[in-house]
């Protein structure tokens, strides 16, 4: 409890204080970490608690973000109603699709999920109203630069934090109880009365609906989107090592990992412009051997920190 | 016109299952998606380039020796590196996977460059036609390669001390272990059968289309759904999965467009996903 | 004696020294520039990459650029977009606040440029790009971007009246392209015109970005019995068309490409199959025209050629043209105001580059042509305009070569 409190403060604290000393490329930067804070941490919910591996949440990205376009160019919309709509229609998306694929199990749910996120983006690719694969251009915003950049970060920051509340709250409630239940063994809990069907697909829906609002805010950001970007399948795997990075099924691990990871990135591309990406290959091997639990784990573990700590989960996971 | 569709389906069906035996086979053994698996079908694609260009080797020659040298990539990625995650749970190893690709496919792009390479033999084009059909030569030695490679594998699987023992890993590893398998080695030539047979897809890869260091991603999709069509557990499953995504394909850009191919393939991969988990040739729980 | 003569040679050279040093500091024109290192469009982008920094080599050898009286020299800033839009937006943002480049030269593909160009109106920074050629970055009226590729819609008017005026005129002619912006405008502009010019278009088809299969594509021409095919599409998917052509033994009279032929690579990877196939492109190393920054076109091939090992083709050229039109510019508007210089930009007029004269449109796109170009003996030619080649038409079959 007292942690938590501590994280809520932490993030309200930076979160505000960067904008006010930094130049617009780092507001933008931190735009786009914290909108992969709010993809980790919608992973978390349905990767994390409920203990299911999606391997295509990048859709709900995608289909926010192509959502919004249409909205705002073809319908007219404003950003908010158009960012809240999307944000729902990814929702319903993940609790209705969530019915026939949910009931796979593991690496079938994996592939299933991988499956949906490019048929969806095969789908943007070949209709009328998404103009196909050559990308939509959003309206831009009416206002100066400076406040526009504000604009964003500031809204990304507030979708992050009401996840983060929200999901506060639906951890200590019945339903945040039956996800984990679900994880740790799926029959006991249905032998205990929970309608694990349903729980799983609204697990899957709040992925969806922040996962979607995010999309959103990036889309009218960008200003221009394609399907491939937005649909991108590397873009599944940063939010998955970001949350396993930070750690996973812990309330703040994946924000701690999509500020590292980004970071780290960042700051490997600005100095080797070409062999980065060789490094950061290299980095997540690494952490998936050496700390499969991420981050947070560290930080809890911290007193029997040593060698051994490292090692051990190379013990425990060899054959 | 329809025979002609159903042949280039065929032909381009026998590719898809070999591509997609390798990684049906870790995935069945291991319990491994192996993300980097189009990474090994690259590798392999750019052996034959290099014995080719090099040593003006015929690719179907040196597909043994890419073969080999992947065979040996395969086991020692697994033995010093996948194999300490083997335990941990699912998305841990699908990480990692990852992580070997991003490394593989980034190391071809810095010492191969991002040019577009092809192997240029000299029977390239050539072709025969019956019943008003065209059948390229090339792509017919690539099917007729593509079946000997899984008929070679069955027998390996079914009829070998080697293959008794992979098969009896993958059932119940506690209990191969108290027979006397050494588990640890089994997974590495598994998963090196499994990256040979992948570059062994490659070469053949290699004659029919041009590469290049990124090509591996868009392979690793389809072999995919190719694997989850056929069906796990079964020597015969991608070669079903692969004949029958080629088919579908090619009538179904045939009717559609070219632009619906991807539509369709995944489509067809959830749908299965949703109404026959197990594939078309997967046994029931 | 002594000391004092060695004094005074130590003071001029301190002079020029410092005087060097300041002239390096301060009189500096940034250029920014985030374009493909890795990823999907790492080949092309590094085309660009090459040719940006050779024609701001040679401004900085001809002595840089006058403004008000005092040299600038240009200085190119760079970074990897990854061939990602996301990261191509928000790096043109760190060029233009952290690092305050003057001006923006642009990347590579129209789905980079467009994201980017946005960023680039923003600040109200002109950015001039060579790499991207939809209409879409054009018709948004964003008034400081620039382009030096053209119209993507009159990219097969050369071709098709190529095709006219051959003996016996072909009639059924079929059109195949990717399904990215570019290639769509391509595409469709090209029926347009074949429509007007009075051919029968029997066959159009959109096919997927970086597909790799064109039997069903190539089969429907053949029975469609067309006698031209033009594509549309990259390079990779350029080498497929052809091998799998050859493959299915389909052999019309004319067999032409937009991305492709032009290239190094593709020439390579096809060997004789390459050859009779027809091209299209905003340039050829067998133009000739007066350059600013070199003599003349064939001058500018010759020393590219020399210093990177491969024949620059129109990516080249357009790049190069990128940077000579920045100098005339900032030359023109004397000055470095972003503003004033974009209007120069605007009312650069007959400008004499290796890539041709540049005058650009009320939108930025440059007013361009294209010419056709066919492969002879492994060289590209250019065949039409006639500029000495005779084209070979109809191709002979794959197996009478």
């Amino acid at each position: 409890m007292k942690g938590t409190l501590f994280g809520f403060a932490l993030i309200i604290i930076i979160g505000i204080f960067v904008p006010f000393t930094a130049g617009n490329f780092t507001i933008r930067l931190a735009t786009d970490i914290v909108i992969f804070a709010i993809l980790a941490s919608s992973w978390n919910i349905i990767g994390g608690y409920t203990g299911y591996a999606s391997f295509g949440n990048i859709v709900f990205f995608g289909v926010g973000a192509y959502a919004t376009a249409v909205l705002m160019s073809k319908a007219g919309l404003g950003f908010y109603p158009a960012l809240i709509l999307s944000g729902l229609i990814a929702c319903v998306y993940g609790f209705a699709i969530g019915f026939p694929i949910l009931r796979l199990k593991g690496h079938y749910f994996a592939i299933a999920t991988l499956g949906l996120a490019e048929a969806t983006k095969a789908l943007v690719q070949n209709l009328g109203l998404t103009e196909g694969n050559s990308g939509m251009y959003l309206p831009m915003p009416e206002m100066g630069i400076d406040a526009s950049y504000m604009f964003f970060y500031f809204n990304a920051l507030g979708i992050l934090l009401i996840l983060l509340i929200v999901m506060y709250f639906i951890l200590n409630s019945k339903l945040g109880y039956g996800f984990v239940a679900i994880r740790e063994d799926e029959d006991a809990a249905d032998s205990l009365g929970i309608n694990t069907t349903i729980f799983k697909s609204i697990s899957f829906g709040l992925s969806g609906l922040f996962t979607g609002m995010a999309g959103s805010v990036y889309a009218y950001q960008q200003g221009f989107i394609k399907p491939e970007p937005v649909f991108i399948v590397t873009k599944t795997v940063k939010m998955i090592v970001m949350a396993v990075f930070g750690g996973v099924g812990s309330l703040f691990g994946p924000v701690i990992g999509a500020v590292s990871i980004e970071l780290i990135s960042n700051y490997l591309s600005e100095h080797f412009l070409v062999i980065h990406t060789i490094f950061f290959g290299s980095i997540i091997i690494l952490a998936v051997i050496f700390a499969p639990k991420g981050i947070m784990d560290i930080i809890t573990a911290r007193k029997k920190l040593g060698l051994s700590y490292f090692l051990e989960n190379i013990r425990k996971n060899r054959v | 016109m329809l025979t002609q569709i159903l042949i280039n389906g065929i032909l381009k069906g026998g590719l898809y299952a070999l591509m997609a035996m390798g990684m049906s086979l870790i995935w069945g053994v291991m319990n491994i998606i192996n993300i980097a698996h189009g990474s090994f079908i690259m590798l392999g694609a750019y052996t034959t380039y290099w014995f080719f260009t090099l040593y003006g080797m015929d690719p179907f020659v040196s597909i043994l020796l890419s073969m080999v040298l992947i065979f040996f990539l395969g086991f020692f990625i697994q033995k010093y590196i996948i194999n300490f995650v083997i335990g941990a749970s699912l998305f841990i190893t699908l990480l990692l996977a990852f992580g070997i690709e991003i490394l593989i496919n980034n190391l071809a792009l810095l010492f191969w460059t991002a040019d577009v390479k092809s192997v240029q033999v000299t029977y390239g084009g050539a072709n025969t036609e019956i019943l008003g059909a065209v059948i390229p030569t090339v792509r017919l030695l690539a099917f007729l390669l593509a079946i000997a490679v899984s008929v070679i594998l069955f027998i390996i699987m079914n009829k070998t001390w080697l293959g008794r023992a992979i098969r009896s890993t993958a059932q119940d590893l506690e209990a191969a272990r108290l027979n006397g398998v050494n588990v640890g080695n089994i997974y590495s030539i598994t998963f090196g059968i499994g990256t040979a047979v992948a570059a062994a897809a490659g070469t053949l890869w290699a004659v029919i289309f041009p590469i290049s260091p990124t090509m591996g991603g868009h392979l690793t999709l389809k072999s995919f759904v190719v694997t989850i069509i056929g069906g796990l557990g079964t020597m015969m499953g991608p070669l079903v999965g692969g004949l029958s995504l080629g088919i579908v394909e090619s009538l179904g850009t045939n009717w559609f467009g070219s632009t619906f191919e991807n539509l369709i393939s995944f489509t067809i991969l959830v749908l299965v996903l949703i109404f026959k988990p197990n594939g078309i040739l997967g046994k029931k729980e | 004696m002594f000391s004092r003569k060695l004094l005074l040679m130590l003071t001029s050279f301190l002079l020029v020294f410092a005087f060097s040093f300041s002239a390096y500091a301060e009189n500096v024109i940034k250029l920014g520039c985030a374009i493909s290192f890795t990823g999907s469009k790492s080949r092309t982008g590094k085309l660009y990459v090459d040719s940006y920094k050779f024609a701001v080599d040679k401004v900085n050898e001809m002595g840089g650029v006058n403004v008000n009286g005092k040299n600038y020299k240009f200085e190119l800033v760079f970074y990897d977009d990854k061939s990602d839009p996301t990261e191509s937006a928000r790096l043109v943002e760190k060029l233009i606040t952290v690092d305050k480049v003057d001006f923006l030269l642009g990347p590579y593909s129209s789905g980079i440029t467009i994201p980017s160009s946005i960023v680039a109106r923003r600040y109200r920074i002109p950015m001039i790009e060579g790499g991207g050629a939809s209409s879409k970055i054009f018709d948004k009226g964003n008034k400081y971007i620039f382009g030096t590729l053209p119209r993507a819609g009159d990219y097969f008017r050369s071709t098709l009246e190529f095709l006219t005026k051959q003996d016996p005129r072909p009639e059924k002619i079929a059109i195949l392209y990717a399904d990215d912006k570019f290639d769509v405008s391509v595409g469709e502009g090209a029926k347009a015109i074949a429509e007007e010019m009075g051919f029968e278009v029997v066959e159009f088809e959109k096919y997927s970005e970086g597909a790799s299969d064109f039997t069903s594509a190539i089969t429907k021409a053949k029975k469609a019995g067309a006698e031209a095919t033009l594509v549309a599409g990259h390079t990779e998917e350029a080498i497929n068309f052809i091998q799998q052509s050859k493959e299915l033994n389909y052999s019309p009279n004319l067999l032409a490409l937009t991305v492709g032929p032009s290239e190094a690579d593709f020439r390579k990877a096809l060997g004789k199959d390459a050859n009779y196939i027809y091209g299209v492109a905003s340039w050829s190393a067998e133009m000739n025209f007066e350059g600013t920054l070199f003599e003349d076109t064939q001058a500018f091939v010759k020393q590219f050629t020399d210093k990177f090992g491969y024949d620059p083709d129109y990516h080249n050229a357009s790049g190069v043209a990128d940077v000579a039109i920045y100098k005339d510019a900032v030359e023109r508007a004397n000055s470095l105001d972003p503003q004033k210089v974009r209007d120069a930009v605007a009312a650069t007029s007959g400008l004499k580059t290796i890539y041709g004269p540049v005058d650009f449109m009320d939108n930025g796109q440059i007013i361009g042509s294209s010419v056709v170009l066919q492969i002879l003996d492994g060289k590209v030619r250019q065949v039409y305009p006639a500029s000495g080649y005779d084209a070979v038409y109809p191709m002979p079959e794959w197996d009478k070569r």
